[in-house]
């Protein structure tokens, strides 16, 4: 009878132990599968601190590789100013000073020294466009204005109000990008109207720089050296460029504003 | 027995108003968290200092349970990403709430221990701990594991629920056939909860480190 007795409590016990042994199991299941995320996330860090740093490498070869483009443009664009405009104007005064007889000598001196002071001039023009201090001296809103004024478009109107806090960096940028629109207007839109926007958009700096011309045509490509270095510059300063051909050509750029 | 209860709610205390007191320097995930250990505090003082009798009790647990777990899912709904992890967790505040709702009133009934409701709960959150280990995989941080929040959460409440779950399916047929065997389950629990509301106290306190304006300067 007591053995009857005895065995629905022993199979009870089993039952618990069974059932405790099953419980120890699954802690340990979890206590294992804790371990194994702190390994299997160890290794994700390490994969993912390589991958930024090739990264990271990879941004700053291209960053690099942009500024001696852009420098190289610098380069070019300085050779270009020299020889079609400051080049030619010595030569004629050359010319000048090398002919004539005595009669003409005093008007050929006078028109050799007018010459001689435009070469001046331009040489100073082009050291002051290309020095970028000068924008920083003047300030960004002053030296758009000059900018615009010495292109000699039939309708051009500027729309400016910069914030406060923008960087030196952003300035030249701002400036530059400005000034290779405007020579590009000059040279190919055949544009009568320019309109320029340098205003702050929520927490960007916009530059827009539209015109009336015959926009890019077959003879001449969107992707040219100008249009290059803008995008690259602005690109450096993590910008935005736009470009958009409806009724002549509107370029928009934008720079993140630092709060 | 009375002075294991004691460290028990001496670390839920600690946890809470450690917690009150960084409240401006945490995450709204930790802000929720720190409004339900308080929730979970003022229930287990009046469980067991107060000496209320059994039938409210219950009806308090009944209260608390989709109370509970509806603020664990929400933090979990703030931590996931992805529209997928935001769906689920919005399906699952309703699954805890009817489970919570509708297990005493068409299952069992207000006078009895909701833990049919605190089971499946229980399984929701053990769910959700596990997608947001998958989630931490796939984005992992430049800070070192123990130094994040989120792990210590995630852990706390996964071992905490996993073994929570068993102990409970364990405990409701023990406490009929065997209840003097019951002891060692609730010495496993008590421990249990002294780990689970310590680290979630840890969890607050990394992330009002993290958040605290010397960090963000060395961010």
């Amino acid at each position: 009878m007591q053995d009857v007795d005895l065995q629905p409590q022993n199979t009870f016990n089993s039952e618990i132990q069974t059932a405790m042994f099953i419980g120890a199991l699954l802690f340990a299941v979890v206590a294992a599968f804790v371990i194994f995320f702190i390994f299997r996330y160890r290794q994700k860090q390490v994969e993912h601190t390589r991958e930024k740093e090739q990264l990271q490498q990879q941004m700053e070869s291209e960053m690099l590789r942009s500024q001696i483009e852009i420098s190289e443009q610098v380069v070019q664009r300085i050779s270009q100013e020299l020889h079609d405009n400051i080049a030619q104007t010595l030569t004629i005064a050359k010319f000048y000073l090398s002919n004539g007889d005595a009669t003409t000598q005093q008007t050929r001196m006078q028109s050799s020294k007018e010459l001689v002071a435009r070469a001046i001039h331009e040489l100073r023009d082009l050291s002051q466009s290309l020095n970028g201090n000068y924008v920083l001296e003047l300030g960004l809103e002053e030296a758009v204005k000059r900018e615009l004024a010495l292109f000699p478009f039939a309708e051009k109107s500027l729309e400016i109000l910069l914030p406060e806090n923008l960087n030196d960096q952003q300035q030249i940028i701002l400036f530059r990008c400005l000034q290779e629109s405007l020579n590009n207007i000059l040279k190919h839109a055949n544009a009568k109207k320019t309109e320029v926007k340098l205003k702050q958009e929520g927490e960007k700096i916009l530059l827009s720089i539209s015109d009336d011309g015959i926009g890019f045509s077959n003879h001449t490509s969107t992707n040219g050296l100008g249009l290059t270095s803008m995008k690259q510059r602005v690109q450096l300063l993590r910008g935005t460029f736009e470009m958009k051909q409806e009724a002549g050509t509107t370029i928009r750029i934008t720079l993140p504003v630092e709060p | 027995m009375f002075a294991d209860v004691l460290i028990y709610l001496l670390a839920l205390t600690a946890s809470t108003g450690g917690g009150w007191y960084l409240w401006r320097r945490v995450s709204m995930a930790s802000q929720i968290l720190i409004v339900l250990l308080s929730l979970t505090l003022l229930s287990e003082f009046l469980t067991h200092i107060s000496g209320m009798p059994a039938a409210p009790r219950m009806v308090m647990y009944i209260i608390y349970t989709p109370l509970s777990f509806s603020m664990y899912v929400w933090i979990y709904h703030l931590l996931l990403r992805g529209n997928f992890n935001q769906r689920l967790t919005t399906f699952f505040f309703l699954v805890v709430l009817i489970a919570g709702i509708g297990a005493p009133l068409f299952v069992t009934s207000f006078v009895q221990f909701p833990s049919l409701g605190i089971s499946i709960c229980s399984l929701v959150v053990v769910v959700c701990s596990l997608l947001l280990f998958a989630q931490m995989l796939q984005s992992p941080e430049d800070v070192a594991l123990t130094q994040q929040p989120v792990f210590w959460l995630n852990t706390a409440l996964l071992i905490y629920w996993t073994v929570f779950f068993f102990r409970h399916a364990l405990y409701d047929v023990m406490v009929t056939d065997s209840p003097e065997q019951t002891t060692l389950l609730d010495d496993i629990h008590l421990w249990l909860s002294v780990f689970y509301y310590a680290t979630l106290g840890y969890s607050i306190k990394l992330d009002a480190g993290r958040r605290s304006p010397a960090a963000k300067h060395l961010q």
